[in-house]
């Protein structure tokens, strides 16, 4: 059974949606495919160079005498085999995704970011999230917003999530976004009379709060009918850990399962500020991700062919770790692509190398702009026909990283 | 501050003097000092300056040497005041202020306004006030405004709990209902604070914790001090419409629009309102539960939600 926007409407209004039939899926605008993709942000600054370490470089031994990834020996990174004749290793909790690496199901892109001396934040993860570089007049909508709107998708469904208390920048702009951050406590409390009082009162949508409420009340059944037409398929026996990457991550592989057309989702991720003591802190950052991302492609094994999850993070870290065992802001940084599509089992980019005239402002050097990763992925996944509509200055050159 | 720094025009150099000139600058630990801040007599908690602590390495901030500046916390005292004095931080500042009162689109006339009188008056002991006056009084836009700006969820929560006169019994659940959209007391991690624009609070997540903790959470988890019912006059319970009536003038001060207006009336002409559970029991948490669903109802109003 397909719904159309109007018809959900409709259905909603006479809170009639619990007797939609099981298994219902949503509509899709023409021409997009039924591909899903996952934009996990790493938020905090994840250090690239402990992700994905050149550990037997003598320049990064040097510079991180005291945290760096070794090559060898108890404890060593997990080789993953060279970018411009220098080796890498993966941090050592990365053993899920190491083996993700092996089956060629995930790649990396190296010596990735936006090109800037700014190291805020707040100021490169809003370039990042909307999709612009430095310098650009800062757009209202996130890039994400502008491929779905590009492809004419949504139309009303909830085609877009950001598993978190607020939609992501990167979705703003696209009207059917919405933020979930947990199924179990979307809905409205208490008697299904609140839930229609409310909708009477906000009735006219004569203003933007009664246009979100009602977007509000109706996302909130039409999840609740799909979770429940789909009980049995939500449930999971994925091994998810009980970190904070495995919370999100489980809400969004649920609502996948429950088919309300899920194009677009945003993940969020913290902990990679790292200034002091960054060996346990990444130690702890590196395993959950890992076994979090494991969890979610292992939970959505049904999915596998249509669901490809890109990692980005605002900036790496400084190339000489500090006084405190840690790293500060710096520049380039890793990003990852797991999934469908991906050409995996090999590092991407150019690998600009850490000796003293190579390095920018002291840091790795952006060679990939992080919107090369991005628009192949919108493109090559989601038969985006405009990256000039997605990222409106971006020289297009894809790095071959999907297919 | 995103789109700042580059106007601001401070780089990474400036960060770094800033962080040394600022160097010493503490939190006495009172009684648990060390020898070495023994010379802080500041009692614990209270703001102390500890000279041993002070890097002295500190060179040019924003074009300004400050090494020659040895007295105590000159240093820091020095960046403190080149900022402070920077126009990029009345702009900043300024547009805050008007955001706040104006909405996501201040009108550029009033933060004009406000800037420059910040900066004609930023010696001045009442420079708040004159800038304050410079905004709202020396022109003719917040007459003019609409109430455009939504309460965030935990505003609107305080905002319930005022309008009613309800008195509440602190609950542990207070310090951390609002977390869930990082707007519970220290909730927002980042120092860039909570966004104040209606596109954040204006979402799913956010209108359901409003709408639940409206509804629920006055009399669900926190226990009950007071009755609404006490508040209410006799002649309000003579029908549903008078109800809704005295209770939107408490909490609102004028009329919801007329749709609003029928959906509450309707709403509490039916089992759950506040009339039924008055004839039906005489348990005054449950009366009282009628009550604090009304006044949450209301709270879902347009009119309530604009602040």
């Amino acid at each position: 059974m397909h719904l159309t926007r109007r018809s959900l409407l409709t259905a909603a209004s006479t809170s009639a949606l619990a007797t939609v039939a099981p298994g219902l899926t949503i509509a899709r605008a023409a021409g997009a495919t039924n591909n899903i993709l996952v934009a996990l942000f790493l938020r905090g600054g994840s250090d690239g160079l402990q992700l994905a370490a050149p550990a037997g470089d003598q320049n990064y031994i040097a510079a991180r005498p005291t945290i760096r990834i070794q090559s060898s020996g108890a404890n060593a990174g997990l080789g993953i085999g060279s970018l411009g004749g220098t080796d890498f290793y993966f941090h050592p909790a990365l053993t899920e995704l190491k083996a993700l690496y092996d089956a060629r199901t995930l790649a990396v892109v190296h010596a990735t970011g936006v090109v800037t001396e700014d190291r805020s934040h707040f100021t490169v993860q809003d370039f990042m999230e909307r999709g612009i570089a430095d310098g650009e007049p800062a757009l209202v909508t996130g890039w994400l917003a502008r491929h779905l709107n590009s492809m004419g998708a949504g139309a009303g469904s909830l085609d877009a999530i950001s598993t978190g208390p607020a939609i992501n920048t990167a979705l703003v702009g696209h009207a059917s976004a919405a933020a979930i951050a947990d199924t179990n406590s979307f809905s409205v409390r208490g008697a299904e009379a609140n839930s229609q009082a409310i909708r009477a009162i906000v009735a006219a949508g004569s203003n933007a709060y009664e246009q979100s409420a009602i977007r509000t009340l109706n996302d909130v059944a039409t999840v609740r009918a799909a979770l429940r037409a789909a009980n049995s398929s939500t449930s999971s026996t994925a091994e998810y850990t009980n970190g904070d990457l495995s919370a999100p991550l489980r809400t969004l592989a649920a609502l996948i399962k429950a088919n309300i057309g899920v194009a677009a989702a945003t993940v969020d991720m913290g902990g990679w500020d790292n200034h002091q003591a960054l060996v346990p802190a990444f130690q702890g950052r590196a395993t959950e991700l890992s076994r979090a991302l494991n969890a979610f492609w292992n939970d959505l094994s049904a999915f596998q062919d249509r669901l490809t999850i890109v990692t980005m993070t605002e900036f790496g870290r400084r190339f000489q770790e500090n006084a405190n065992q840690g790293t500060d802001h710096g520049s380039a940084a890793v990003m990852l692509a797991i999934g469908a599509g991906v050409t995996g089992g090999k590092i991407y980019g150019a690998w600009p190398g850490l000796a003293a005239n190579q390095l920018h402002s002291g840091d790795l050097r952006v060679t990939t702009d992080y919107r090369q990763v991005l628009a192949e992925l919108v493109v090559k996944r989601h038969a985006e026909t405009s990256v000039a509509a997605v990222f409106p200055t971006l020289k297009y050159a894809p790095l071959g990283l999907f297919s | 501050m995103a789109g700042q720094t580059v106007s601001a025009g401070f780089n990474d150099q400036d960060i770094i003097q800033t962080s040394r000139a600022l160097s010493g600058w503490t939190v006495s630990r009172g009684a648990l000092a060390e020898s070495r801040d023994a010379v802080s007599q500041a009692p614990a908690g209270t703001f102390t300056y500890i000279r041993a602590l002070h890097n002295n390495q500190a060179g040019s901030f924003m074009g300004v040497n400050l090494a020659p500046l040895s007295a105590d916390m000159a240093q820091g005292s020095k960046v403190i005041e080149i900022t402070a004095l920077h126009p990029a931080t009345a702009t900043f500042v300024v547009t805050k202020i008007a955001r706040r009162i104006f909405g996501d689109a201040p009108p550029k006339t009033v933060v004009a306004r406000g800037v420059d009188a910040w900066i004609a008056h930023q010696s001045a002991p009442n420079q708040i006030a004159k800038v304050l006056e410079a905004m709202l009084i020396d022109g003719p836009e917040v007459g003019n405004a609409a109430s455009v700006k939504v309460r965030r969820p935990y505003e609107h929560f305080l905002a319930i709990v005022r309008t009613t006169d309800m008195v509440l019994n602190a609950s542990p659940q207070m310090g951390t209902y609002f977390d869930s959209v990082r707007d519970g007391l220290h909730s927002w991690t980042g120092p860039n604070g909570r966004p104040d624009n209606n596109a954040y609070w204006l979402g799913t997540g956010s209108n359901l914790l409003t709408w639940n903790s409206s509804l629920q959470l006055p009399f669900g988890e926190i226990a009950l001090a007071s009755t609404l019912d006490q508040q209410t006059p006799d002649s309000a319970k003579a029908s549903p419409t008078g109800l809704v009536e005295y209770w939107v003038e408490r909490m609102i001060g004028f009329q919801v629009s007329s749709d609003a207006m029928t959906a509450l009336i309707s709403d509490q002409a039916d089992s759950q309102g506040v009339l039924a559970a008055l004839r039906k029991s005489s348990n005054a948490l449950t009366v009282e539960g009628a009550y604090r669903r009304l006044a949450g109802l209301i709270s879902t109003t347009s009119e309530f939600v604009y602040r």
